[in-house]
């Protein structure tokens, strides 16, 4: 696998409209080469058809596709060298797992059976599986062969839409793992479209996220997460407390305190990001000295691993206080009961999100 | 996938596939082209001289008069015998399922061939309407009946439920359920009856189609057998017309039918004597009689003389004709089951409807159109086999068509895009992937074809090269000189071939409707 060079992927002021819908506006996205990036948004924010484009099932109205800096927007698919994973696989159902394999690989290759095996071993498959048809595989190994199929010419760009969708969640996390390691082994510059915000900060390098047929933000995931473009991003890619605040000195004022705040932001009123893990619950001693940040927990969802639990902001405590409950995640096993009163620390800085929007 | 991302093929295999569809779809239109255009070049003076006669008024008081008169029959006791054999105990309803397709088996010449050979009682209005009524019937029975068992018993619970009685539950909540089922099959019904000609005429009651025949045979293509076929072309539109109105409520009537529970059967209780007196009175008028007759003209016939060359040769033609015009039928019916599939948009729409047009006119008008057309125009094929093969695919091409669609429509468009992703070219896409996955729709496609094309009579006897004669045309060369025992082994022969199409049937819908 190591003979294919992967290339670099830049994606330049692509827009497209099926009729009088506007898909996609104005795109701009560059995957460094063998590096896994993925595109991350609602259904129907246009990643698919982005995706396709990419993969030159769809032509563009506008803009260019490049693959180390040579436009590709006017080659037929085949002629790319752009490996495409579908969710459902899409396996060809009348070809045994090697004939799907071996769809690709000129005639002489596909005879040979060692490179079959070679790409069914990379992928974390038993060679035994060579001679079963799709419909005797589970959906977690219809995906490994439909990416085992799409490595084997040698592409120099994988794209993969929504791979894990169609799986039960024990099935996805293990096929995840199979395909994040085999395409690291592969070495092939990635493209992973996906709608699941945990997919896509535990596999890619970079994260694009799409909304409205826009990129808003493409970043490493922790910086995503951490540091998110807006409200919007903020509240996507997970959980989030977003709290009205006022910069001072380099310091947050909010109903939590003054907490730290990363970056340098201007002073000001503006919202800041706080994530739930971020909060910490501890009993109150005495009904808490002067300066503590006190909650009335209202409600709270155990999920056995974590538990969600909603607060009630204790009035008199810092500044801003917000209109609703506060939302915080606490250990499982450390979740407080119902009506009790907690005291909140926030560990960690947090991020302003911009001037404060119509609802934090 | 929703239409918007399946119609964008970039540039390269669309051209071609719509290219090739446009072509057969323009084939197919001929019939009509050239009744319009013969008809609208006709002198008019002389033209409304050979309409506006008695004798035009007595052929489309018979025609409609029969198209009426059999449609309700073949309604009222296609949907009473469905109902019967699927929704009540009445014992052997496997059989009796069977037993309401083996009709078709059995062509409407050969059937009425069988009646008027036992009596001449049969000639006439009543005897018309009686025999095509057994011959056409199935039409109905068949899709009520795989409606009824498709159809979700939650209508009928909610109903009484609501507060309604059995009889008014049925009558509001399934009898609806129904209509789309019971008139897209009495519409094929009355299709059929004005492209029939063999069953007519053996019974002697002269319609339009019975008539351009005659026209044909004295004055061959003259004006008077163009005008006549106008008329009837015009009559085939207005049945056309409901079926296309009828086509948007048929596919709603289909949603969810797959999941439904099934009804457990209504006890037929004290009636059960009754129903499988009626049943069986239906099935020995529709299938007894025609068998019963063969079999007596066969022992009669073959004491004389049991001629096993000609059979043979007979059969050898038949077989080849049929094998022949499945192949053709079904190569031009791939690119408009391509195009109706993949390209879902305006073009595709017209061409796929389009390539019913054809298939819906009377074989003779399709027969007299080529016929015409080539001496005029392409001397070169009258009197070939080629011809008769292009005369069948017109006829037949939606059986072809819909079993390809349905086969093409299981095949998601994302396989192309795969096997494109891996550096396959469209040709390759279609010979490696698309070709394997319909090769059972094509099989079941043109196997309904060849079927069709072992029975089909009319346009056979005006396309047939001198020389060429298929089961069906020496058969009818024997029934029509009342020559009963010679007719007899060639309609048995093709009652055998038939078999396995009634068969086909039961399994896959009536074909010949927009589906």
């Amino acid at each position: 696998m190591s003979a294919v060079t992967p290339a670099g992927l830049s994606v330049a002021g692509i827009s497209k409209s099926f009729g009088p819908v506007g898909v996609l506006h104005d795109v701009h996205l560059e995957v460094a080469p063998g590096s896994l990036t993925a595109v991350l948004g609602r259904s129907g924010c246009g990643k698919t058809t982005l995706l396709r484009i990419v993969a030159g099932f769809v032509a563009p109205d506008a803009g260019t596709v490049a693959l180390d800096g040579r436009p590709v927007v006017d080659l037929p698919p085949e002629r790319r060298r752009v490996g495409y994973v579908s969710q459902e696989g899409s396996l060809f159902p009348h070809l045994t797992v090697a004939g799907n394999v071996g769809f690709g690989l000129p005639r002489r290759q596909r005879r040979a059976r060692h490179r079959v095996d070679e790409l069914l071993e990379l992928v974390g498959l038993d060679a035994g599986f060579a001679d079963r048809y799709p419909h005797q595989l589970s959906g977690g190994q219809q995906q490994r062969v439909a990416l085992a199929r799409a490595l084997a010419p040698g592409p120099r760009l994988v794209l993969l839409d929504e791979p894990f969708a169609a799986l039960d969640a024990e099935l996805r996390e293990s096929t995840r793992r199979a395909v994040a390691a085999a395409l690291d082994h592969a070495g092939t510059t990635a493209v992973l479209v996906t709608h699941d915000q945990g997919e896509a900060l535990s596999m890619a390098g970079q994260v694009a996220v799409l909304s409205e047929g826009r990129v808003v933000q493409a970043a490493p995931p922790e910086e995503l997460y951490r540091r998110p473009a807006d409200a919007d991003v903020a509240a996507f890619v997970g959980d989030a407390v977003l709290l009205p605040a006022t910069v001072r000195a380099g310091r947050a004022e909010s109903v939590l305190g003054a907490l730290p705040v990363a970056g340098h932001p201007d002073a000001g009123p503006t919202t800041v990001l706080v994530r739930p893990e971020q909060i910490v619950l501890e009993p109150v001693v005495d009904g808490g000295a002067p300066g503590e940040v006190v909650a009335r927990v209202v409600d709270a969802t155990f999920y056995g691993h974590d538990a969600t639990v909603r607060l009630h902001v204790r009035p008199g405590s810092g500044e801003h206080p917000p209109p609703g409950p506060l939302v915080a995640r606490t250990p499982g096993h450390a979740a407080p009961a119902v009506g009790t009163d907690v005291r909140l620390t926030v560990q960690g800085s947090v991020t302003p999100t911009g001037p404060r929007p119509g609802d934090p | 996938m929703p239409a918007s991302l399946t119609g964008r093929r970039r540039a390269g295999t669309l051209p071609l596939g719509l290219a090739a569809a446009v072509a057969v779809a323009v084939l197919t239109l001929v019939p009509l082209g050239f009744v319009v255009v013969a008809s609208a070049s006709a002198e008019p003076a002389a033209a409304l001289a050979l309409l506006f006669r008695a004798r035009v008024g007595e052929l489309l008081v018979n025609t409609v008069g029969l198209v009426l008169a059999t449609t309700t029959a073949c309604a009222v006791v296609g949907t009473t015998a469905a109902w019967v054999v699927v929704r009540t105990t009445v014992p052997g309803r496997p059989v009796w399922i069977g037993l309401l397709a083996a009709p078709l088996a059995v062509p409407a010449f050969v059937n009425s061939y069988a009646w008027v050979s036992m009596t001449s009682a049969v000639e006439g209005f009543a005897g018309a309407v009686l025999v095509t009524t057994l011959s056409y019937f199935p039409f109905v029975a068949l899709p009520v009946a795989a409606t009824l068992r498709g159809l979700d018993p939650v209508h009928e619970e909610t109903a009484r439920a609501l507060g309604l009685g059995p009889v008014a539950a049925v009558r509001r909540a399934v009898l609806p359920a129904l209509r789309p089922a019971v008139l897209g099959g009495s519409l094929l019904v009355g299709l059929h009856l004005l492209a029939e000609f063999g069953a007519l005429q053996m019974l002697r009651f002269p319609t339009f189609t019975t008539a351009i025949y005659d026209a044909y045979e004295s004055t061959f293509a003259g004006p008077a057998a163009t005008l006549l076929a106008a008329v009837l072309v015009l009559l085939c539109l207005v049945l056309l017309a409901g079926e296309l109105r009828l086509a948007g409520r048929l596919r709603l009537a289909r949603v969810g039918a797959g999941a439904a529970r099934p009804r457990p059967p209504r006890p037929a209780g004290r009636a059960t004597p009754l129903a499988l007196l009626g049943l069986a009175t239906l099935v020995v008028l529709a299938l007894g009689v025609p068998l019963a007759a063969l079999g007596r003209w066969l022992a009669e016939g073959s004491s004389t003389a049991f001629p096993v060359a000609e059979l043979g040769l007979a059969t050898l033609t038949s077989l080849g004709l049929a094998a022949a015009g499945a192949a053709v039928t079904t190569v031009l019916a791939l690119p408009i089951a391509w195009v109706a599939v993949r390209h879902p948009g305006r073009i595709g729409r017209l061409v796929e409807r389009s390539s019913w047009v054809g298939s819906s006119l009377p074989g003779i008008v399709v027969a007299l159109a080529l016929v015409t057309v080539t001496v005029r125009a392409l001397p070169v094929i009258y009197q070939t086999t080629a011809l008769l093969l292009v005369g069948y695919a017109i006829l037949f091409l939606p059986r072809a068509m819909v079993a390809i669609r349905a086969a093409l429509a299981q095949v998601p468009p994302e396989l192309d895009d795969v096997a494109r992703s891996l550096g396959v070219r469209p040709a390759g896409v279609m010979a490696r992937v698309t070709l394997p996955l319909v090769a059972r729709g094509v099989g079941a496609g043109s196997a309904l074809v060849f079927l069709a094309v072992v029975t089909e009579l009319t346009a056979t006897l005006l396309l047939a090269p001198i020389g060429t004669d298929t089961l069906a045309t020496e058969f009818w060369g024997r029934a029509d000189a009342v020559a009963y025992g010679a007719a007899a082994p060639y309609a048995a022969l093709m009652v055998l071939i038939s078999a396995p199409a009634a068969w086909l049937l039961t399994r896959r819908g009536v074909p010949g409707g927009p589906a």
